[in-house]
């Protein structure tokens, strides 16, 4: 059976009532409702003449569905399965590049494909699911309605493409790989085989189907087995475990990242993995660490299974074998599929020992890139296909990779393959990840450096991890050079690009002025401001995302480059404080488009990219956010944080004196920034309550609220009693001439000064706090997690926020004064604890 | 503001403000952005050793003073390239500002945005002096800002000078005589010390190479 439809029609033969997918809270899909599902979807797109060959994209969330679209899609014609998050600009390259006829999408998913298809000329069916039916079912709207059991749609050939995905290139531009019934099914049974698998195996799949190792590895080859799948939504670090006994599935299969999260997790809490049935774990895509593998295999006392493979080969080119075979950690394995080779660079297969490009051949590699001609004259040496990986194999016939061959570094003509660098550096008790990379250096060409992301709590220095790694490595590889990183970054389909890395990391030829590819501005108006920013600060060019006054910027710049920005958007009041709070092209953008008539209040882009969900903070007794910049900027690029600030601090009258009417106006602003939930919310002192209202009105208006973040939260009538028995309340007055005596702010501060200027604290304080006095709020259950500085209020919770918060998921302490939480020094902690309840929020899938 | 010169030489003598004294100090650094400079300074008023100078950072990561130092003196900073400036007051709001001449254009839009109408119109008609001129009025406007500690917010245009007499403040700044101005001309910088106590006396400390040595007054 080397096509889908015959592997789906052979399993269900020999077992029609065997569950062939599984879902959450769904009844198990078994083989023979899995076979008429995939031929009715086949008949039906037949029926609206979707022929063979065509391309029909598959736009829909991890999960059953995902699965038997695929399933059933590439029974009729070519599935494209595309990421569920892309937005219009990704769309529309990848269903042009594609010639998509048509695409499903699911009718729940909110996404852009609708309209960039309509333009397109793409036609567009709704997948639909319905309450009651066994995971995977679903139906499809707006197929045309035609008996449908008078049709068959014609049975694919062996031959005919399946699947068709794009490689994650690097540099280049992505190229498409088509891939057969035969590639894939071939493949599919390579693992099978390898792992064993029979009808008595399930397997829980976290990893996406829209990429190569999720929907070979998982589905097909479980189905080919005649074993079960269960599709999670996607990989969650906690959730995992409660799928794991929802499930009790035989085996996984994931990338190490997820790998290590899991380890970690597991690691603290033992309890999480009592009970389970796995009989061993596979890992595949990227390099597992040997620190990360042997952890796994303590704590689940299965065996690690690492594989190694690519689209290009259907996924699985080799892999260690399962006991009593011998697994080798830091190897690949075996072959394990298509035929393997190293080859010399004329394309002559090397002895056993020897390192060379690594090649692969056989009837599950696909036949050449589409419409790339160049690019597969390069990649195909007679029958070869080259991976552009470095490897050896030794005398057993087992795969050590070294590295892909264009990040192989050549120091002075000696290469070291980053790989075996990791490896050593992963060993360091300190490291959690470690990514090897070359930079630019004018005596050897390239030098050996690294980016090391420490375990929490660890400290260890440059000296230290070289010392350690010259013991295990020749000297030339030992990286010159070690950058400690809070993450490491990675491209846009989530894998590390190691050329990039010096770039980013601001390493080598970078001067401030270069700015890294995707830094530069990608509109009109961020150009313009990019130009003011270089011309100002006198340098070649600038990111979007680069610090005014970090690349030499003062006041008298600062002031230049408002006065030509109030020039360029015809904003003549735009407040000269506006290159403070937002001192980036990026951040300015969102600071000009709500300047409006120059009142800069509502919400206040602090970071403005990122994929997670926007959090919106609100002010605290002073009304302004200038202060949570910092805050903004450690919770990383990836996050975006606008804060609500108060109207009538720019002089123009006062900020209601009810929360109410505060939370009446922000919810305007948030919307016009996101007009549909899930939202994440939070707020500071007295903004805590104003967040309790903002969720309340929220949840009133049908939105959901995913999370509320407070950081020492001031609700309720508790807070106007006072904090502590027989101790009055400061007069505000007091407070804020205490301040001004010590900490003036200053002329040239930027954007992370906590308060306003002293005559703006004590105008503005007294409606916010008169506001927060008046409050009596509801109860909201809404998922909150609470951070209190030591010193407010004994760092608890007061009784009536503890009957108002009924639904509090973290509550911790964190390190720092109330005072001053926001400042250097003390907002790192407060960041790291935010990033743990943000983290949590399950939006994202991670990529092969 | 009177100014008097003295310079108080060695690196270990204590330094004692005196009623009304603002002390102007040159910073000797190659790093305009290292801390010890200040702290040295700092810790000759506090009477201790300035590796127990402890800074705070604010926001910024700027350093102030931990309170854990004891009372501690107003002080404003202001570099300019190499140059940096210190001032130190006991109970008086201070600011200083220094600007290295020759450095912002006089067709650049901020010398209109940051002067007012009637300063623009006193400006000279050369290029070269109508920039010097702007670089002057500037470092006052921001000396007295600074010292005020508005930060920002507030547009140095609505602070209108005539030479070094202060004309007009905005609210924020209480009533124009309770500032007082000094100029400073160094040998290619321009540089303002203000202050809120008009009969406040200058006095200029330590070390002042000859490349840096200012002439009081404009």
């Amino acid at each position: 059976m080397t096509s889908i439809p015959a592997l789906i029609s052979d399993a269900a033969r020999r077992e029609p009532d065997g569950q062939a997918v599984l879902g959450s809270g769904q009844a198990a899909l078994v083989f023979s409702e899995l076979q008429a599902l995939t031929e009715r979807t086949a008949s039906a797109l037949y029926a609206s003449r979707v022929e063979t060959g065509d391309r029909v994209g598959l736009v829909v969330e991890n999960g059953p569905e995902a699965a038997t679209a695929f399933l059933a899609v590439s029974a009729a014609a070519v599935c494209a399965p595309l990421n569920p998050a892309y937005r219009e600009a990704e769309l529309d390259f990848y269903l042009r590049d594609l010639g998509a006829r048509f695409v499903i999408v699911s009718a729940e998913l909110d996404s852009p494909v609708r309209i960039v298809a309509t333009a397109l000329g793409i036609r567009v069916l709704e997948l639909r699911r319905e309450r009651g039916t066994p995971a995977g079912v679903f139906a499809l709207d707006g197929v045309d309605t035609v008996e449908t059991n008078a049709i068959s749609a014609p049975i694919p050939g062996d031959d005919d493409v399946a699947l068709v995905l794009h490689t994650s290139g690097t540099t280049a531009r992505p190229k498409i790989v088509p891939l057969t019934h035969r590639n894939l099914c071939l493949s599919a049974r390579s693992v099978a085989g390898t792992l064993r698998l029979a009808s008595d195996d399930r397997c829980l799949n976290v990893m996406p189907l829209f990429h190569i190792h999720g929907l070979v590895a998982a589905l097909l080859a479980s189905l080919s087995a005649g074993a079960s799948v269960a599709c999670a939504p996607g990989f969650h670090p906690l959730r995992f475990f409660e799928r794991l006994s929802e499930h009790e599935p035989t085996w996984y299969t994931a990338v190490p990242t997820m790998h290590q999260a899991v380890l970690e997790r597991a690691s603290d809490e033992p309890g999480l993995v009592r009970g389970h049935r796995l009989r061993f774990v596979r890992s595949s895509s990227a390099s597992l660490p040997i620190p990360v593998l042997e952890g796994l295999e303590r704590v689940f006392d299965v065996p690690v299974i690492e594989a190694y493979g690519m689209t290009e080969a259907a996924h699985q080119i080799a892999s260690n074998p399962l006991p009593p075979d011998l697994r080798k950690p830091g190897s690949v394995g075996r072959a394990a599929g298509p035929e393997l080779a190293v080859l010399d660079p004329s394309g002559t297969p090397l002895a056993r020992g020897e390192v060379g490009e690594v090649a692969i051949r056989g009837e599950s590699v696909f036949g050449g890139y589409e419409g790339a001609a160049e690019a597969n004259a390069a990649a195909f040496v007679g029958t070869w296909f080259r991976t552009g990986d470095e490897g050896t194999i030794d005398d057993d016939g087992y795969l050590t990779l070294r590295g892909r061959l264009k990040e192989i570094i050549n120091r002075g003509g000696e290469k070291v393959g980053p790989l075996e660098v990791d490896v050593v550096l992963a060993e360091h008790p300190a490291v959690a990840q470690v990514v090897t990379f070359a930079v630019p250096d004018p005596r050897l060409g390239e030098e050996v450096a690294a980016a090391v992301v420490l375990r929490p709590g660890h400290e260890v220095g440059e000296r230290d991890l070289q010392d350690f790694a010259v013991q295990r490595l020749a000297p030339f590889k030992v990286p010159r050079t070690i950058l400690f990183v809070d993450e490491v970054p990675k491209g846009p389909t989530g894998k590390i690009q190691r050329r990039a890395l010096a770039e980013r990391l601001a390493l080598g030829p970078l001067t401030p002025g270069d700015a890294a590819g995707d830094l530069r501005p990608r509109t009109a108006l961020e150009n313009e401001l990019e130009k003011i920013w270089s011309d100002v600060l006198g340098l070649p060019r600038v990111g979007v995302r680069d610090d005014f006054f970090a690349l030499g910027g003062d006041s008298i710049l600062g002031a230049e480059a408002i006065a030509r920005i109030r020039d360029l958007v015809g904003q003549p009041d735009l407040p000269l404080i506006s290159i403070a709070r937002a001192p980036t092209v990026e951040t300015m953008v969102a600071e000009v488009e709500l300047g409006g008539n120059g009142v800069s209040s509502g919400a206040v882009a602090l970071s403005s990219g990122g994929s997670r969900p926007p959090l919106f903070f609100v002010h605290g007794l002073d009304g302004d956010v200038v202060g949570f910049a910092a805050l903004a900027r450690r919770l990383g690029a990836d996050q975006p944080f606008y804060g609500l600030r108060a109207r009538g601090l720019d002089g123009e009258g006062e900020p209601p004196d009810r929360v109410e009417e505060l939370a009446a106006e922000y919810l305007l602003d948030i919307r016009r920034v996101q007009p549909v939930g899930p939202y994440v919310l939070g707020g500071f002192c007295m903004g805590a309550g104003v967040a309790v209202e903002l969720t309340q009105r929220l949840t009133d208006a049908g939105e959901l609220v995913a999370l509320l973040v407070l950081v020492d939260p001031r609700i309720g009538s508790a807070s106007a009693r006072g904090s502590e028995p027989g101790r009055a309340r400061p007069d505000w007055r007091q407070v804020v001439s205490a301040a001004r005596r010590w900490f003036p702010p200053r002329r040239t501060e930027i954007a992370e000064s906590s308060t306003g200027s002293p005559a703006g604290i004590t105008r503005q304080i007294e409606p916010l706090a008169r506001a927060r006095d008046a409050y009596r709020p509801s109860p909201v259950d809404t998922p909150t997690a609470v951070f209190l500085s030591p010193n407010h209020r004994g760092g608890v919770l007061s009784e009536e926020e503890r009957f108002v918060l009924c639904n509090v998921v973290m509550c911790v302490q964190v390190e720092g004064s109330h005072g001053r939480r926001f400042h250097v020094g003390a907002v790192e902690e407060l960041a790291s604890a935010m990033q743990g309840a943000l983290w949590d929020l399950d939006i994202r899938d991670s990529e092969t | 503001m009177s100014v008097t010169t003295t310079f108080l030489s060695g690196p270990s003598i204590r330094a004692r403000l005196g009623a009304g004294e603002i002390h102007l100090w040159h910073l000797q650094s190659s790093r305009p952005g290292s801390r010890g400079a200040v702290a040295a300074v700092l810790a000759r008023y506090l009477g201790i050793a300035a590796a127990d100078v402890r800074f705070t950072r604010d926001a910024r990561g700027k350093p102030e003073l931990d309170v854990r130092c004891g009372a501690a003196p107003r002080f404003s900073i202001s570099r300019a390239g190499q140059v940096g400036l210190l001032a130190v007051a006991e109970e008086t709001q201070v600011g200083v500002d220094i600007e290295p001449l020759g450095r912002i254009p006089a067709r650049w839009a901020v010398v209109r945005e940051a002067l007012t109408e009637r300063e623009r119109s006193v400006l000279p008609t050369d290029e070269s002096s109508a920039a010097d001129a702007f670089l002057r009025s500037w470092v006052r406007k921001e000396a007295l800002l600074k010292a005020a500690g508005v930060g920002l917010s507030v547009e140095p245009r609505l602070v209108e000078l005539r030479g070094i007499e202060i004309v007009a403040v905005p609210s924020e700044l209480g009533t124009t005589e309770s500032w007082a101005l000094v100029d400073l001309t160094l040998p290619r910088h321009v540089a303002a010390v203000a202050t809120e106590n008009p009969r406040a006396v200058l006095r200029l400390h330590g070390e002042w190479p000859t490349s840096v040595r200012p002439r009081v007054g404009a």
